[in-house]
């Protein structure tokens, strides 16, 4: 046992004098912001004197999944950032509950982490509060800031793509859809729309405020009622345009053959889920359609990954493909903005970068949608490669305090709010 | 030749005297833990030892030791109860909804140690009524208490007051709680009647009821015992984490299992049966996955050992009489 | 030349550091009963298990037909002519008869790839009625016979092969009267036929009876071998044991026993074997039962120990007439019981010595609050184990370990630590050597004379005629004679009443 420590030891060593000799390269010019994706608009004092010596890091990074997505996002953190700044990450498997996250913590500080990135979001008030006691600086992607345990030292924020954000992306993307002239009967798939999801809350609200503009709707209860629908209800709408909300998530057989029932009536066109859900109806909706002769169109919720891309570039007997839009987490893009929070924790500037000094600060990703399966294939190959990952480690550098010991809240957050996936493809 | 085979059958033979040496079988598994703990110390130079980690590893220990020690009644009477996490994730999401219902801790944890009895009772009735074995009783269960939970769930979770969690978990309530149940099992266990015929009952389920002692009555003695301790565990499992979820405790049934085993328990039960094998093996469990990591060892290398180690054990504990089996 | 058809030479067998077999040498002759006698220990089973191909040397050599052997497997030996029949169960309880006789040599009833099950079954059934063997249908499985039979199957399967050398070890005293009857016209027939017989058995009587020649075994070691003419008890138990036995060991009371009845079946019926039977022990008596193995008297101890269904009449013990339904109402009011099934039933062998002692003694060692005093416990077991003298390294160690003689020492040192006040024993010293069997005779007339009553079970008339007060014979279920000894035993007209 002794010999492994040894070998151990001997390892970070190596690692620590390769990390160093990286550092003495030049560092590159930053390229203008007009032109390119550059993500900050407000110019950014970027170039440093010397490189700094990094200290050895440890992050752990908790999963709520292992799709293809996220193994994306273990790869660059594993390979592309963890390298450069002589950070070593430590990856859970799938964690499903509060309870496991914390297990996963006590690992995570038994193996020396200082840091952690919590993806799953059940009993985030225990989770953050264990990783308090473990001195290891939090941030979540919860869309919410935890009120209850936001003044914790240890708590730095949250990453999130943000609700009412999301919910207008998916404003926009249905927009297209049903801005076509012809009248769509619409299945929105509410997920915990009912349950306290703000995220799913805030899509079916806009979603339902996007139809009533479009077609003239006289809803007989508010929308914030109906969005918050925990049973399946056929909207009553005031017109020949019909709406249904279809809430709950995928936990029993009954879930995708009640969403199918209502399908196969044949009245429904359009299916618009709020979360990663199309994939579950994607048998029900192609029967449908070969029944009825005719194209039932889906918007989902998704991530870049094989199901989806699959979805769109398989054209079902009419031509068309599976799915017609998607809206999609940049996990990488994401990662890199939780990975430059905990390391500017870990080296002693965690009040320098919130935007109230001792309280949990939310950041924004926003999604990124692609309508159809040209935008989809070009967005697919954004942020998945070291050519094009959004944050590169030499435009981390940036934001990281030990290279620009002036970096803050508002640089940190501009960054990341303005890095749209138009702007990475313009670059 | 002659030699060879003797000096191996010599050395097997000190072996097996060793083995049969109830000393040795008592203090192994201790002994185990109390190695890997000083090897793991001087390996992390100190880090392994100290306070805080050793907290962490107790956190960790508290809620398998607890159904575990429970469950040690039942597989001491030679039964394999398959059911102990779906009894217990269903006992926390029940004492979870009656705290929603009365915001009563008092409350909470009386409905959670009756509910944790009435469901081992309901399993320990079905095997002793319907003489099925109870590991396919509880097999049954497993699928169908799970079912419960998912129905009464709704693939929603339920959340308890932060304050409240906090305000239990600065109490240290689940160290005086797994104390107390600990010493009560020990007691029954090792000094009283009960766990000497749920033992003799493991051993031989023929030979103890022509002792007069009814393998079902103490069968239902063993499960009524270990229902306290799923319904005590539902409470240390709400205290953890402040949720239920559909998910929680899932492998709550296996980590029992092998701690049990871990713990120097053999797996079919009997006179070699110890109480205090569970809290034992989690605690070899924990102090396992705990050192390994603070040596750099893989997470998912840790699976990998812990299947191995548990398959090691139950073929290395495991007593295949050489005579005929004493039950078909 | 000599007409040995198997030899051992300077035959040797150890067991790490125990040497079960030292040096041994002895032939066996064409058409020759041999036995082989010994305490539990001796090696008689050992070197036969060696011959039989069950196990190998540590050393020596073997001569089988004038040409060195050594089996490599049971299977190897039975083909080459060596069978053995073992005293614990050998047939496969979930198969057919007839595919347990044909065990490992399915081949010869294959058509094509299939085994046709028919053949066999029909080869099986011819094979056991050629042998004299009646009331097993090959086609169902072994389990739905009672041990007895499957040692006949196992007699079967064994002379399919019509082997040159037939072992028997310790299989007699499974048996019937029935059943013995036929395995010693087999026998017999064998020898007739220029076979060779090798005969294990604790039955001094059945031995002296069969044997051509006997051979003793010490601690591994031959004491002597013994010409027909040569028999003679005392001289046999002397060489076996290394001390004097002196002529009966059993006893030659005529007392009786008390006019108070201790226990009383009254007109019991159960689901097999009984149909209202009664019968009365009195306090300080020996009553023995005795018949054919399926008389019922196995049943009858169970029914009385409340482990049978008792569908009419009841069993009642003491002056009070309290009735007893179950085991524990039985033990409640001082009855305990042993079954022939001595390591299934009566044992945990898995178990150490001083649980199965302490198993009845939960309520007499417990101090207040229930507890249960180790220190109490303790002498609870060790004056059992100081009074029986059971020969043990530990009272930890697990009942396993021990020999037959001591296992049955402690099954029934359980109820006398207990201080029952009637014990029923079935087939108390079955497969139980002659000097733990004095032993046990002697403790049960102890109890006797202590006031105890004892129920003594046994398909052993020598044992039954020795040991009783009264005799009960029982047949089909019912009461056939019932003696006292006072009258006088006759074996011949015990077994005219069995039969």
């Amino acid at each position: 046992m002794k010999k492994f420590s040894k070998i151990l030891a001997i390892l970070l060593i190596a690692v620590l004098m390769l990390n160093l000799a990286a550092c003495g390269k030049k560092n590159e010019k930053t390229p203008d912001a007009s032109n390119t994706a550059s993500p900050s608009s407000t110019p950014v004092q970027n170039e440093v004197e010397q490189e700094p010596t990094l200290k050895p890091h440890k992050i752990a990074v908790a999963f709520a999944s292992l799709s293809s997505a996220d193994i994306m996002q273990k790869n660059y953190l594993e390979n592309v950032v963890g390298p450069a700044f002589n950070t070593e990450f430590v990856f859970s498997e799938e964690l499903s509950n509060a309870e496991e996250v914390i297990s996963f913590l006590e690992t995570a500080y038994a193996s020396g982490c200082e840091g952690v990135m919590v993806f799953p979001t059940d009993g985030l008030d225990q989770v953050i509060a264990k990783a308090d006691e473990l001195g290891l600086y939090v941030v979540t992607n919860s869309a919410d800031i935890v009120q209850s345990v936001k003044n914790l030292p240890h708590y730095v924020g949250n990453v999130s793509s943000g609700a009412k954000i999301t919910a207008g992306i998916f404003s926009e993307v249905v927009m297209k859809l049903v801005s076509d002239g012809e009248k769509h009967n619409v299945i929105i798939v509410s997920g915990g729309a009912g349950m306290g999801s703000s995220q799913h809350y805030e899509t079916t609200v806009s979603i339902l405020q996007v139809l009533q503009s479009t077609y003239n709707l006289n809803y007989s209860s508010p929308i914030e009622e109906i969005a918050r629908s925990t049973s399946p209800l056929e909207v009553d709408t005031g017109s020949d345009v019909k709406v249904y909300i279809y809430p709950g998530f995928p936990y029993g057989d009954s879930y995708v053959s009640g969403l199918s029932s209502v399908l196969q009536t044949g009245e429904y066109d359009t299916v618009i889920c709020c979360f990663n859900a199309f994939s579950q109806f994607s048998v029900a909706i192609d029967e449908v359609e070969k029944a009825f002769g005719k194209n039932i169109r889906v918007v989902s919720l998704s991530s870049v990954d094989d199901t989806t891309a699959s979805a769109f570039n398989t054209l079902d007997a009419f031509g068309n493909p599976s799915i017609d839009a998607v809206i999609v987490k940049p996990l990488c893009a994401m990662s890199a903005e939780m990975f430059v929070l905990l390391y500017n924790a870990i080296e002693g500037g965690v009040d320098q970068i919130r935007q109230t000094p001792g309280e949990a600060t939310m950041f924004i990703m926003p999604m990124w949608y692609a309508y159809g399966a040209d935008e989809y294939n070009a967005l697919s190959n954004l942020d998945n490669s070291p050519e094009t990952y959004a944050f590169k480690p030499e435009e981390l550098k940036q934001f990281l305090i030990v290279y620009n010991p002036s970096v803050n809240y508002e640089t940190i957050y501009t960054a990341w709010y303005t890095c749209t996936a138009q702007s990475l493809m313009n670059r | 030749m002659e030699k060879a085979i003797s000096a191996r059958s010599g050395l097997f033979t000190k072996l097996m005297s060793i083995k049969e040496n109830r000393w040795i079988e008592r203090l192994l598994p201790v002994a185990i833990l109390a190695v890997l703990a000083v090897i793991f110390t001087v390996a992390t130079n100190g880090r392994f030892a100290t306070q805080k980690n050793i907290k962490i590893i107790m956190d960790q220990t508290l809620i398998v030791a607890t159904v575990a020690t429970g469950a040690s009644f039942i597989y001491a009477s030679g039964n394999v109860n398959i059911a102990m996490g779906a009894c217990t994730a269903l006992t926390a999401t029940v004492a979870a909804k009656v705290y929603l219902a009365t915001e009563s801790v008092i409350t909470m944890v009386a409905s959670a140690l009756f509910f944790g009895v009435f469901l081992m009772t309901v399993c320990a009735l079905l095997s002793t009524i319907f003489n099925v074995r109870v590991m396919f009783v509880t097999i049954v269960m497993m699928v169908l208490l799970a079912n419960i939970k998912a129905v009464i769930l709704k693939g929603e979770s339920i959340a308890f007051p932060y304050e409240l969690i906090s305000a239990l978990q600065r109490s240290n309530i689940s160290y005086i709680i797994f104390g107390a149940y600990f010493v009560f099992c020990y007691i029954i266990f090792h000094h009283t009647k009960v766990g000497r015929a749920i033992r003799f009952v493991g051993s031989n389920e023929v030979c103890s009821e022509q002792t007069g002692i009814s393998p079902k009555k103490w069968l239902m003695v063993a499960f009524l015992i270990s229902g306290i301790g799923v319904g005590l565990g539902a409470f240390l499992v709400i205290i953890r984490s402040g949720t239920i979820t559909s998910s929680t405790v899932g492998s709550l049934n296996m980590d029992c299992m092998l701690a049990i085993v871990l713990g120097g328990m053999p797996i079919y039960g009997g006179s070699r049966s110890r109480s205090y094998a569970a809290l034992i093996g989690a605690m070899t469990v924990s102090v396992l996955n705990n050192g390994l990591l603070m040596m750099g060892v893989d997470a998912t290398v840790l699976q990998g050992v812990r299947g191995l180690l548990f398959l090691i054990l139950v073929l290395a504990g495991s007593e295949r009489p050489e005579l005929l089996p004493s039950r078909e | 030349m000599n007409d040995y058809i198997l030899e051992a030479r300077k035959l040797s067998k150890n067991f790490g550091v125990t040497v079960a077999l030292d040096q041994v040498t002895f032939g066996v002759r064409r058409g020759e009963i041999r036995g082989l006698i010994g305490e539990n220990g001796s090696g008689k089973s050992t070197v036969a298990s060696i011959f039989a191909g069950m196990q190998s040397p540590s050393g020596g050599e073997m001569i089988y037909k004038g040409k060195p052997w050594r089996p490599s497997s049971i299977l190897e030996a039975q083909e080459n002519g060596i069978c053995m029949i073992v005293q614990e169960t050998g047939t496969i309880p979930n198969i057919s008869v007839a595919e347990n006789i044909f065990l490992g040599h399915e081949r010869k009833f294959t058509k094509g790839p299939f085994v046709s099950r028919r053949k066999m079954i029909a080869a099986a059934n011819e094979l056991l009625r050629e042998l004299g063997i009646e009331g097993i249908d090959a086609g169902r499985p072994a389990r739905s016979y009672d041990f007895q039979t499957r040692k006949l199957v196992e007699v079967a399967k064994a002379l399919y092969w019509n082997p040159d050398v037939f072992i028997v070890d310790e299989t007699t005293t499974a048996l019937s009267q029935n059943g013995r009857q036929l395995i010693y016209k087999i026998m017999r027939r064998l020898a007739a036929e220029g076979k060779s017989v090798i005969l294990i058995s604790h039955d001094l009587e059945e031995l002296m009876e069969l044997c051509d020649t006997l051979t003793v075994l010490r601690d591994g070691v031959i004491i002597g071998n013994l010409e027909k003419h040569e028999f003679e008890a005392n001289k046999i138990k002397y060489m076996m044991v290394g001390r004097e036995i002196v002529g009966d060991y059993y006893h030659n009371d005529l007392e009786g026993y008390s006019d108070e009845v201790v226990l009383r079946a009254n007109c019991i019926t159960t689901l097999k074997d009984l149909l209202c039977f009664s019968l009365e022990l009195h306090k300080g008596e020996i009553l023995g039962i005795g018949g054919l193995s399926h008389c019922g008297m196995h049943t009858l101890g169970r029914a009385l120990f409340g482990l049978e269904e008792i569908l009419d009449g009841e069993v009642t013990v003491g002056p009070n007439a309290v009735p007893v339904k179950n085991p524990v109402d039985a033990i409640n009011n001082g009855i305990g019981y042993v079954s022939k099934n001595r390591d299934l039933e009566s044992l945990c062998l898995q178990s150490p010595i001083s649980d199965n002692i302490a198993s009845t003694g939960y309520k007499a060692n417990r101090i207040a609050g229930g507890l249960i005093s180790p220190r109490k416990e303790k002498n609870y077991i060790m004056r059992q184990v100081r009074n029986l003298s059971i020969k043990c390294a530990s009272i930890y160690h697990r009942v396993a370990t021990l020999s037959g003689g001591n296992k049955q020492k402690v099954a029934i040192g359980r109820w006398i630590a207990a201080d029952s006040n009637i014990l029923i024993l079935d087939c108390p010293t079955r497969g139980i050597d002659v000097g733990v069997k004095a032993t046990l005779y002697k403790l049960m007339y102890d109890m006797k004379k202590a006031g105890k009553s004892i129920i003594l079970i046994s398909e052993e008339l020598p044992e039954l005629i020795g040991m009783s007060d009264r005799i009960i014979i029982m047949k089909d279920g019912e009461i056939s004679c019932e003696i006292k000894r006072t009258e006088g035993f006759s074996e011949h007209k015990l077994i005219e009443y069995m039969i």
